[in-house]
């Protein structure tokens, strides 16, 4: 661990994606002990509409909530909806590729189509319907983008396990007389694990930008502060009426930063854990990654988190 | 006299005589001109008179056909296609008179034919804009040319505004040869006795209507009439500043009137018109769950409802306070007694404190009869502005020791849990301008469960057998006096409930240009948008 | 590519649109509240009348029956009437799907176009300034959303500099048809919109053409084409760039799927009438023909582009073979 954390540092990108990430995180935690003002809180509403100047250095929004304080809070929610989603995707596509790569047959079949169908449906209405069904809080949308967007996970996971499964040590193992469960925890799974970590932290990523396009859309959670609804918000405020940039730009930044900062650091990690592949074919072997998660981004026309699509 | 000289007096007796205006006269006579450019939000997708309900589709289907009548805000019913109405038998039949120089726009001459078959259309064909009506609606039968008596089964007092107002008049020789008149969208040259025509259409874009100009009754005084339609709030502001656009026809966010009224420089020759509306936003409650089946709690939270508070804050100061009675000023039966009840935190903790609702356990809460603190959950929608009252809403009981919290809900959702009698209490919103809503929205029967849902509107099970002989009494009563008394003692019933606690009456806001065309005339409700306004738009030059 | 191969697969999308159209019709009606809650609005209405209005929408029979009427109606091909336009769905989404794809399609040629070429270029000179800033440029604009990207463009170019009109499709004055004025127009009135969706195409694009052919540029044939004395102009475009483009007409074909319902927020904050706008619509008023028939569409259109992408990959490699 202590290795790879220094050889992560030593990796330019590396340093950068640390370095944001890390501090990301500590202004999420440290938001209200940071953060001039509670948005929270009625008692605290200024005048609205201010730009930046005294005493609100971004201004105040639509209700006279200082719009830096909204920002230092919103990292929770991006971070908290991210992160969590990132571990669900990848923690479920993972079981469910070891099992169907490892097991085959039935297993596979079943998972398999089932992703085929995950990939053909549409993700935005679906996403709407199932906001209006299961509500949207966050947690909720927590739970939908990781029933979207394991397909993608489990499909890469297969396709490592089916190369894995005829290598010497498994086939050895197997030999042995080790049960399935074992082989597939103890040589499987620790095989993949790097490909799963660095899949964690891009999905993170990728679900970051997903969230805010959900919440601009105005399908997010209504009560809570992030980034993406301060964009709906100054879309539907009229910030392009008023000129109010300081509604639009701040955000957006917030956005930007963050998932680069995840980015540097997933790509990083990449190239650490598994030094003898290529720079190159990783790049692109990620980016298919990428693209089949941010799938759900990019049939929603909502994100491209990670490969750029050029469609939506 | 000698044979030339007479008929030159009778020519001249006969040129004399087309010169007296007929009626109410060919109004429109000046020369109709300029071009109106009004900004739309929704499209219009259907002209199907009986079957379209966003609001620029009645828009236009409003000035392509015309109804038996109008309604005016001040003196109620007035005429339209008919020039006079005679409310007979008890209140079972009305007979109408209709005006004979209205024409079809192909020409075809209006007569009570048209109209008996108008209604005997809506009632065989079941279009369900109208089922609230079809059940009370006996039929109609043409007497004569003009003369046309339409019969109900029972008598209504409001049956008679609604049949006079709503349905437009289609002609009978175009819609009698339609198959499926339910899924006809009549978009291609509809053909109406209205002052207007469709003259051109691009779907999803605009809509322009042309003045015809011989109007039996109208006196608009514009050419054209051009909705354009807008995906984007913003950029129809954006348009009318530029002058792109003479009106929007929606009302837009508080924060844009505050702005322009701030800021009039940035916006030349803008104007922001402000018109009470006539709903009242209340908080509903479950008067079948306790503890909030004790009128005492209810009173008490009323009492720590800060209005201006909420006005300041939501709506920017762009409404007005309301009273417990439920009906806005600007409607006829206003009872004037029923003012809005100013805010008192003290007299609600003592009345709280009275009734024994007292925190012994000192945590802020005060618990109910049974020793458990009170909770209140408020039921809301979940767009922004929802979101904001709640959050007041929720700070102000809080000041009494009542722990309420609120729940965002989708609309659909919401209407769900009301429909089932799921909540505490809920954000909501009324409009007793059509007076019959006090029957449908408190009368006992309303509020009975069957199946697991609340059969009409009465959401909170208010129940109050008075109240119920009164409403039953008011939608039969012909008399307008009568009626209006019978109307103001409900309103003194409904304030005693605290079943609806008046939060505000939020103002509607339209903004206009005034450069180019004068005579925008502001209404409740309607705002500038109503046919005072139309009738004396006058354009005044400019591009 | 063996027959049977086409048959189980032909026989998989056909179990795999089944299934779609199935859920298609099913999760709208779980979602709680009517569809036609307009029309129940009323308080006036009898039970009775609120049975009739059900009826006549058919929405009175119990699910299985309407599920069998759906598919009836689906095999002819008849996709239903909107509730809210009262009109044939099919003739709605058809209306609407060219204004999606004039924008998905100028941005996919643009991305695709420019992409390539500066991805070859970049290639080229590997390790050069082009190349570390198409790299550098890569990760950073994947990480910006488009959406955001939109927003800050209407601002400046609409607001503090109006270059470009920020909203609707095409000026209301100009009338349609195949003249340059309603071009232009329409042209003036994509560009925003475009723009913000192939900022991140063309660098996407260009690095995984850089890529594919750095890749490859130390593979076998071309030493080989250079040893046989062809020169490295010859060799890099010939060879390099056409297996290049294996990894990008996969990249295209899964692109492909994005075409019609892909530029949804674009849409939203621009007033674009496409189909992303549709589908925002249909979903927000439940109405039920229109959003199963935008679902589906979309379905069929992913499906079909995913065909056409694995038929092209296996024509280009021949050394794919499809069991």
């Amino acid at each position: 661990m202590h290795d790879i954390a220094s050889r992560l540092w030593r990796h330019p990108r590396g340093r950068v994606g640390i370095i944001i990430t890390a501090a990301v995180i500590i202004i999420a935690i440290a938001a209200p002990w940071i953060a001039p003002y509670d948005p929270y809180d009625i008692g605290q509403r200024g005048p609205r509409r201010l730009p930046p100047g005294p005493g609100h250095p971004l201004g105040t929004d639509a209700q006279g909530k200082d719009i830096l304080s909204k920002l230092i809070y919103g990292a929770r929610v991006s971070l908290i909806v991210g992160i969590t989603t990132g571990v669900c995707v990848t923690v479920l596509g993972a079981l469910l590729g070891i099992v169907a790569g490892y097991l085959g047959g039935f297993a596979d079949t079943l998972i398999m189509r089932t992703c085929d169908i995950l990939f053909v449906v549409p993700g935005l209405p679906l996403m709407i319907l199932l906001a209006n069904y299961m509500g949207t809080k966050f947690y909720m949308i927590i739970v939908i983008f990781t029933m979207l967007g394991w397909a993608g996970v489990a499909r890469m996971i297969r396709s490592q396990v089916l190369s894995l499964k005829s290598r010497d040590f498994v086939v050895a193992s197997r030999s042995v007389g080790a049960r399935p469960g074992h082989i597939m925890r103890e040589h499987i799974l620790v095989s993949v694990s790097p490909l799963l970590i660095v899949n964690g932290v891009l999905s993170a990523a990728g679900v970051m930008v997903a969230e805010a396009g959900l919440s601009f859309l105005g399908f997010g959670d209504p009560t809570a502060v992030s980034w993406g609804k301060m964009l709906y918000e100054a879309q539907s405020g009229h910030a392009l009426l008023f000129g109010a940039w300081w509604w639009v730009i701040p955000p957006g930044l917030a956005i930007f930063i963050t998932v680069f900062g995840f980015m540097m650091f997933g790509y990083a990690l990449e190239e650490v854990l598994n030094p003898h592949i290529p720079r190159q074919s990783a790049y692109s072997k990620l980016r298919k990654r990428m693209a089949r998660y941010a799938g759900i981004g990019k049939q929603a026309g909502i994100g491209r988190p990670g490969g750029g699509e050029s469609i939506g | 006299m000698e044979k030339p000289l007479r008929s030159v007096v009778i020519a001249i007796l006969c040129v004399g005589l087309l010169m007296v205006p007929t009626g109410a006269g060919v109004a429109g006579a000046a020369k109709a001109v300029g071009n109106l450019n009004l900004g739309v939000i929704a499209d219009v997708k259907n002209l199907n008179p009986y079957m379209g309900y966003g609001s620029s589709e009645t828009f236009v289907i409003g000035w392509v056909y015309d109804t038996l009548l109008g309604w005016d805000s001040d003196e109620g019913l007035v005429p339209g296609l008919a020039d006079s109405w005679e409310i007979k038998d008890g209140g079972t039949s009305v007979e109408f008179k209709l005006n004979p120089n209205a024409k079809w726009h192909d020409g075809k001459p209006v007569t009570a034919e048209d109209v008996e078959f108008s209604f005997n259309f809506i009632r065989e064909k079941r279009f369900p804009s109208f089922m609230a009506i079809i059940g009370n609606l006996a039929g109609a039968k043409a007497i004569d040319k003009h003369t046309v008596r339409v019969t109900f089964r029972s008598p209504s007092s409001n049956a008679v505004r609604f049949i006079a107002t709503a349905p437009s008049i289609l002609p009978k020789h175009i819609w009698s040869k339609i198959d499926d008149p339910r899924n006809y969208p009549n978009l291609d040259n509809p053909i109406g006795c209205g002052p207007c025509a469709v003259a051109e259409r691009r779907d999803g874009q605009f809509i322009t209507l042309k003045n015809l100009g011989n109007h039996y009754r109208s006196s608009l005084n514009v050419e054209t009439i051009t909705l354009r339609v807008l995906r984007d709030e913003t950029m129809g502001i954006m348009a009318l500043r530029r002058g792109d656009l003479d009106a929007l026809l929606w009302s837009v966010d508080p924060a844009v009137a505050e702005e322009i009224d701030r800021n009039p420089k940035g916006y030349p020759n803008v104007k922001v018109a402000m018109a009470p509306s006539t709903s009242v936003r209340t908080l509903m409650f479950n008067l079948r769950r306790a503890p909030w089946n004790d009128a005492t709690l209810r009173k008490a939270v009323s009492l720590a409802i800060n209005q201006k508070e909420l006005i300041d804050q939501v709506l920017l100061g762009y409404g007005s306070e309301q009273g417990p009675g439920l009906v806005v000023p600007s409607d006829l039966h206003y009872n004037k007694a029923l003012g809005p009840v100013p805010r008192d935190v003290a007299k609600a903790k003592a009345i709280l404190d009275q009734a024994g609702y007292v925190d012994k356990n000192r945590d802020g809460i005060r618990e109910d009869k049974n020793g458990k603190p009170i909770k209140l959950e408020i039921l809301t929608g979940n767009l922004p502005t929802s979101i904001n009252l709640a959050e007041l809403l929720v700070y102000q009981i809080k000041q009494i020791g009542i722990d309420a919290y609120f729940t965002p809900l989708t609309a659909e959702s919401l209407r769900n849990k009301e429909q089932a009698a799921d909540f505490d209490a809920a954000v909501s919103s009324v409009s007793f301008s059509v007076p019959d809503m006090m029957f449908y929205y408190a009368h006992t029967s309303r509020g009975v469960i069957n199946e697991g849902r609340v059969a009409g509107f009465n959401y909170g099970g208010y129940s109050n057998p008075e109240y119920d002989k009164l409403a039953e009494a008011m939608l039969v009563e012909m008399n307008d006096q009568a009626r209006i008394k019978l109307l103001r003692d409900m309103q003194a019933k409904l304030a005693e409930a605290y079943y609806h606690i008046p939060l505000f009456s939020s103002n509607v806001l339209m903004l206009y240009r005034d450069d180019r065309f004068t005579g925008w005339t502001v209404e409740p409700d309607s705002c500038i948008n109503n046919s005072t306004t139309y009738s004396n738009l006058v354009y005044k030059g400019g591009k | 590519m063996s027959g049977a191969y086409w048959a189980r697969r032909l026989l998989q999308t056909a179990l795999i649109l089944f299934i779609v159209v199935t859920l298609n019709f099913f999760l709208p009606r779980l979602t709680p509240g009517t569809p036609a809650g307009h029309l129940y609005n009323d308080p006036r209405l009898s039970p009775e009348a609120k049975q009739e209005i059900l009826a006549q929408f058919g929405l009175d029979k119990p699910l299985h029956v309407q599920y069998a009427v759906y598919l009836g109606n689906l095999l002819r091909g008849e996709l239903g009437t909107s509730f809210s336009y009262r009109r044939p769905v099919s003739e709605i989404i058809l209306s609407r799907i060219p204004w999606t794809l004039v924008l998905t399609l100028s941005s996919f040629l643009v991305s695709v176009a420019l992409g390539v070429a500066l991805g070859a270029a970049a290639a080229w000179k590997r390790g050069g300034h082009l190349d570390t800033i198409l790299l550098s440029a890569s990760i950073v604009v994947s990480a910006l959303p488009s959406f955001w990207i939109a927003m800050i463009l209407t601002l400046i170019l609409a607001f503090y500099w109006p270059v470009f009109p920020a909203y609707g499709m095409v000026s209301p004055h100009v009338p349609v048809g195949w003249n340059w004025a309603f071009i232009g127009s329409v042209a003036r009135h994509a560009f925003l919109p475009v723009l913000s969706m192939c900022i991140g195409g063309i660098v996407g694009y260009g690095i995984l053409v850089r890529n594919s052919m750095v890749e490859i540029s130390g593979e076998d044939f071309v030493r080989t084409a250079r040893a046989k004395g062809l020169s490295e102009n010859t060799a890099l475009y010939r060879h390099a760039l056409r297996n290049a483009m294996l990894p990008l007409v996969t990249r295209i074909g899964m692109s492909l799927s994005g075409l019609v319902g892909g530029a949804t927020v674009i849409e939203t904050i621009f007033s674009w009438e496409g189909m992303g706008l549709l589908i925002v619509e249909a979903s927000r008023s439940l109405d039920y023909p229109l959003m199963q028939g935008t679902m589906l569409i979309m379905a069929v259109i992913t499906i079909l582009a995913n065909l056409c992408a694995d038929l092209a990959y296996a024509r280009l490699d021949p050394r794919v073979k499809l069991k």
